[in-house]
């Protein structure tokens, strides 16, 4: 249990203070008028993302090439392990994407132009992810059908690529009404 | 060899009502012309599904 709060606690760290980066940037990059360009972006994102996500486009989706560290339990110990394998987690752009959609909760973090804002969409995200940690150890009888859950999901990419794609455009839509308000 | 999983039939509905309540709060959001709280939901629901990635 201190695991799961260890790593809960840290990604939300990390989380918070990628998303108040992108957002802040955001805000200091982006013009004061700079609502038409914020539709146009994320019209942009939020189609090629979706695009990615079907298989529409070829090339390779642009993502980190490393995921984390599984030796850092057996070096640290596991409560510290947890925390280390929260928070670069939780910083997102640091591992790979399951999904291209995490594309467009960045591009929405900085889009925003608000620290704040996009410090709470990628906590949100957090959250989110972080959640199926408390809830996998109730799914189960044992700790040992974890390997076969893993599996099951698997089998089910269709219908988690589908989840993704409501996700993307609900971020998506949801943005560009930001961005006429 | 497959291994069969028991999956807790109660705990799976939860699972999914928990995840199903962020399109729902989001769509409602966008109906309620709230777009900070339907990207918050939208960026909920784009972490929740990551749990491929677990």
């Amino acid at each position: 249990m201190a695991g799961v709060v260890a790593y809960s606690l840290a990604g939300a760290l990390a989380s918070s203070v990628v998303g108040a980066a992108l957002g802040a940037s955001g805000g200091l990059v982006l013009p004061a008028d700079a609502g038409p360009l914020v539709v146009s972006a994320a019209a942009l994102v939020g189609m090629t993302t979706v695009a990615w996500d079907l298989g529409w486009i070829r090339w390779r989706l642009l993502e980190p090439r490393r995921q984390t560290r599984d030796i850092w339990n057996g070096r640290y110990g596991w409560l510290l392990g947890a925390t280390l394998w929260g928070f670069d987690l939780g910083l997102v752009v640091t591992t790979r994407f399951t999904f291209a959609g995490a594309w467009v909760l960045v591009s929405s973090a900085f889009l925003v132009g608000d620290a704040l804002l996009g410090s709470a969409l990628f906590l949100s995200y957090w959250l989110g992810r972080a959640a199926s940690v408390w809830i996998a150890p109730l799914l189960l009888d044992g700790a040992d059908q974890t390997p076969a859950l893993l599996d099951e999901i698997n089998d089910r990419q269709r219908s988690f690529r589908s989840i993704n794609l409501l996700g993307v455009g609900l971020l998506t839509i949801s943005l560009l009404l930001f961005a006429k308000l | 060899m497959r291994t069969t999983i028991r999956l807790r039939p109660a705990v799976v509905t939860a699972n999914l009502a928990v995840g199903l309540l962020a399109p729902v709060a989001g769509v409602a959001a966008v109906a309620a012309r709230d777009p900070r709280l339907a990207m918050l939901a939208g960026a909920w629901l784009l972490g929740w599904v990551q749990l491929v990635g677990l």
